[in-house]
């Protein structure tokens, strides 16, 4: 296991094994949790967890894809940019699916469902990009300062 | 004889021995009932009669010649009153609680959608701050990466219901509000 955990970082294939499969294991918590609950059926939540894990599906390949493009050395601004994109692609799937989610279970009023979204999206876009972005310039830039470089401007 | 009404033409009247009928024998002036039927013998209220535009119930008054004719035309039908000159009710005036109210609600609605955004704003930040420590650091913490987006996509999820709050509150009660304070008139 641990060998395969490793040979994540070389194979896509293993990465997005390990890492859907932990996601899809720890999201079936809380729906078991929910059709308790609220005693809704196995066919009313498959839409629902589904969505929820689209954002997983999407994100996950994206990270992989970003730490290739860190062993390339890019430099730090295009980097910051890259993972800022793509945590901002991570918060819409997240809204949209929520949305969608709670139109479907019914406790989202449809007729909010669309400004309810556009709110949300408003929110979630710039905050995600410019969070990540500057968390990945601080990164690269205290690795930077560990290692003797010169701080990104 | 011709009508006196825009309203009505003469082969639209007709006039036999049962009544008067109009629009070719839609509508009947029931001789037994003393008003207007429709086909099925359905006697018209005032506002039916008004809206189909039969005449002699509201705003005309009408009366017919040459009874036995069964042929027309024989319509003789005067309007009396147009319909718009009937009595516009007066507006009320405004009240200032009203006013107040709908002030009152504004205030609250905006301090609720605000503050609600302001929650799904850090959450959001919470969220994509967890998604970066456990996915973007070096490599080796890469394990954590699932873990931190179940967690980060959860907080994400409560800041977007936070968010479809905001604009539900921002929506069905500060704009009404806005609304009541300028037009003075109560809102649900």
């Amino acid at each position: 296991m641990k060998l395969s955990i490793s040979r994540s970082q070389d194979s896509i294939w293993v990465w997005l094994f390990w890492g859907l499969s932990t996601y899809l294991v720890l999201e079936l918590g809380p729906f078991l949790l929910f059709g308790l609950a609220l005693k809704k059926t196995a066919a009313e939540l498959a839409g629902p967890y589904l969505a929820c894990a689209m954002p997983a599906a999407i994100f996950i390949p994206l990270v992989w894809w970003l730490w290739q493009r860190e062993k390339q050395n890019p430099s730090p601004k295009r980097l910051a940019r890259e993972w800022g994109v793509s945590v901002a692609l991570w918060g819409v799937a997240v809204v949209v699916a929520v949305i969608y989610s709670g139109v479907k279970l019914g406790f989202m009023d449809p007729k909010y469902a669309f400004g309810g979204l556009v709110v949300s999206l408003l929110l979630c876009v710039p905050i995600g990009y410019f969070a990540l972005y500057h968390m990945t310039l601080t990164r690269i830039s205290s690795r930077a300062a560990g290692e003797g470089g010169t701080c990104p401007k | 004889m011709r009508s006196t009404s825009p309203c009505v033409s003469a082969n639209e009247f007709n006039h036999n021995n049962l009544g008067e009928t109009y629009k070719d024998g839609k509508y009947t002036d029931s001789l037994t009932t003393g008003g207007w039927t429709d086909q099925n013998g359905n006697v018209l209220t005032n506002a039916a009669a008004n809206e189909v535009g039969v005449p002699g119930r509201i705003g005309f008054s009408y009366w017919a010649l040459e009874s036995g004719t069964g042929t027309g035309p024989v319509l003789l039908a005067q309007n009396t009153l147009a319909p718009n000159n009937q009595p516009q009710p007066q507006k009320k005036p405004c009240k200032a609680t009203t006013r107040i109210g709908g002030v009152i609600k504004a205030a609250d609605g905006y301090i609720t959608a605000t503050g609600m955004a302001n929650l799904a704003a850090l959450g959001y930040y919470g969220s994509f701050f967890i998604v970066g420590a456990t996915c973007a650091p070096e490599p080796g913490v890469f394990v954590t990466c699932p873990a931190g987006l179940f967690a980060g996509g959860s907080l994400a999820g409560s800041a977007t219901v936070m968010g479809y709050g905001a604009y539900k509150v921002a929506t069905g009660e500060m704009i009404p509000g806005i609304k009541q304070a300028i037009t003075c008139t109560e809102t649900e």
